[in-house]
């Protein structure tokens, strides 16, 4: 969305023009839900966490500055709600089956072979992505999966641009390792960090 | 190390084309309703308090347009006066 159009929206919505909302809302709800249910590897928790996010967007609309972009601030509320959650969840492990992952869309194109074969890419990816560690997890799926800039994403983090690619770096370089690994029957890697160097991060 | 250096990476463009998990549309709706509901409440006291400014605006105008009206009002009579010889 230009920087322009989402001025204008923001000054609506600060007006309380439900319109603007429900544009905002079509734009954003589907890539929010898409990172909170991988961020918590819990589709219920995503489902609160979302809900809490757009009522957070309606009650707080007036401490957004002009030049605020809406993605950054709807991506950092629920980034920062996800690791609320995370940190108080003791069991923070779920596997990626319980994401109940969608049926892949398949075009007329492909043949079945390459459906199958993307749908296991696709598996594989969400196993690797489930498996990570959220610091390394968010990175992948703010640049990777939702096509953000690392600059972009950086704000949403918190971090230096500088520190969100190279945790980018190590985070891909992981997934990378594990997924090879998978490729190899008896080289399973519990974790893309056990394919990597472990590093603490907040 | 730029953001350009990650634009051609195989394994970030493959985590691109992963599917999104849909939502609950019902939940989804819930959601919208509420924000609706809330929005409508800000608009609300935003006229609540911007009548009362209306107002006083309207006051505050025709006292200026008063204001200004005698202080041209004097300054003909007093020309009139002067015209007049007295």
């Amino acid at each position: 969305m230009a920087p322009e159009i989402e001025r204008h929206l923001v000054e609506r919505l600060k007006a309380g023009d439900e319109s603007a909302f429900d544009l905002v809302y079509e734009a954003y709800r589907h890539r929010l839900f898409a990172f909170l249910c991988r961020l918590t590897r819990n589709r219920d928790a995503a489902e609160d966490l979302l809900e809490e996010t757009w009522l957070r967007l309606v009650s707080r609309i007036d401490t957004l500055r002009d030049e605020t972009r809406l993605a950054s601030w709807l991506f950092a509320v629920a980034r920062n709600l996800a690791f609320s959650h995370l940190r108080s969840r003791a069991d923070d492990f779920v596997s990626a089956e319980d994401l109940n992952p969608p049926e892949y869309e398949v075009d007329a194109g492909p043949s079945p072979f390459d459906t199958i074969a993307a749908r296991e890419m696709d598996r594989r990816l969400e196993r690797g992505l489930a498996a990570m560690s959220a610091s390394y997890r968010e990175v992948l799926l703010l640049v990777g999966v939702h096509g953000m800039s690392p600059t972009e994403a950086a704000v949403v983090c918190g971090v230096t641009p500088d520190a969100l690619r190279q945790r980018l770096l190590r985070a891909r370089n992981m997934l990378a390792r594990w997924l090879r690994n998978q490729d190899f029957a008896g080289q399973t890697a519990e974790t893309p960090e056990d394919c990597g160097d472990r590093r603490h991060i907040r | 190390m730029t953001d350009d250096t990650f634009d051609d990476d195989p394994l970030l463009a493959d985590l691109s084309r992963l599917s999104d998990p849909g939502a609950d549309a019902r939940r989804a709706e819930r959601t919208r309703a509420r924000c609706h509901r809330i929005l409508a409440h800000r608009r609300r006291e935003r006229r609540a308090w911007l009548v009362p400014l209306r107002r006083w605006t309207q006051v505050l105008e025709a006292a200026f347009v008063s204001a200004l009206a005698l202080f041209f009002l004097e300054g003909a009579i007093q020309r009139a006066l002067v015209l007049l010889g007295r």
